[in-house]
């Protein structure tokens, strides 16, 4: 199964690439996590929240584009349920410009 | 704020949150003043009553960039009917696509417009394209004429009336 979310937004590539991966951002608009990670490809995150113990997911960064794609696997392990679905896969892809006709 | 799109080809559903008023969102939809403010910038007329008129009239610049194409394009250039209107919640209609005779002829379609207010400012509104039997305007209203000019589509247009209600400008303004 596959879930396909598309949003226009009026920024840059940079600024848009910067919300994805800075975790100051990121907790402003994703109920507080904190993602953490170095960023490089093969490398892994971590996604924390204050308010609650241990971590809420974590994956592994297959692919960085910076700032265009960024290729990630997920694992979700914020309950038992979602743990045994094991990883799924999240790729954002960022394009610029879209004009109407 | 995310539009979802569910990518199947005979029904299409996108969503998005908007930190605006259900009626200001209702608004946006069905009067002409908002609606040629956004999106494809054309004036839209509802009648909003079950059976009545529901038409876009195209802009000004679609009709001056066909002519340059060599093609003339119709004043009304979307139309159907009201099937339910339920002000500031609901909106269902017909809606067949005029501006090619391809689009024209596979006839009309379904689109349900849905605004809940989440009551913390926020409201979510959801789009519901049923296209059985339409697959080119499914391909046009999904953004796949993107990159020849066509637009984003329903998540491009849905993004623009966020921003607008949220900024008070337009992506074009």
């Amino acid at each position: 199964m596959e879930k396909v979310f598309e949003i226009y937004i009026r920024t840059t590539p940079e600024r848009l690439w910067e919300a994805i991966t800075d975790s100051e951002i990121r907790g402003k608009y994703q109920f507080g996590n904190r993602i953490s990670s170095d960023w490089t490809p093969g490398g892994r995150y971590e996604m924390t929240n204050p308010g609650a113990p241990g971590l809420l997911g974590e994956g592994e960064n297959l692919e960085l584009d910076p700032p265009r794609r960024l290729v990630q696997t997920m694992v979700a392990l914020w309950g038992e349920d979602v743990k045994r679905e094991g990883t799924s896969r999240v790729t954002w892809e960022i394009e610029v410009g879209c004009r109407g006709p | 704020m995310t539009i979802t799109q569910t990518t199947t080809q005979t029904t299409q559903v996108y969503r998005v949150y908007i930190r605006a008023g259900s009626q200001a969102i209702w608004d946006a939809i069905t009067k002409p003043e908002w609606t040629d403010r956004y999106g494809y910038t054309g004036r839209a007329e509802y009648d909003l009553r079950p059976g009545g008129a529901y038409r876009v009239h195209a802009p000004e610049e679609f009709k001056a960039a066909s002519a340059a194409q060599g093609f003339e394009c119709p004043d009304v250039i979307i139309d159907g009917e009201v099937i339910e209107a339920d002000p500031s919640h609901k909106l269902v209609s017909t809606f067949r696509m005029l501006m090619d005779p391809d689009t024209a002829s596979e006839g009309f379609t379904r689109v349900t417009h849905e605004i809940k207010d989440l009551g913390n400012g926020v409201c979510s509104l959801t789009l519901t394209h049923e296209l059985d039997s339409a697959p080119k305007l499914a391909a046009l209203v999904s953004g796949s004429f993107e990159d020849d000019g066509a637009g984003g589509g329903h998540a491009w247009i849905l993004s623009d009336l966020k921003t607008l209600l949220e900024t008070g400008t337009a992506f074009e303004k």
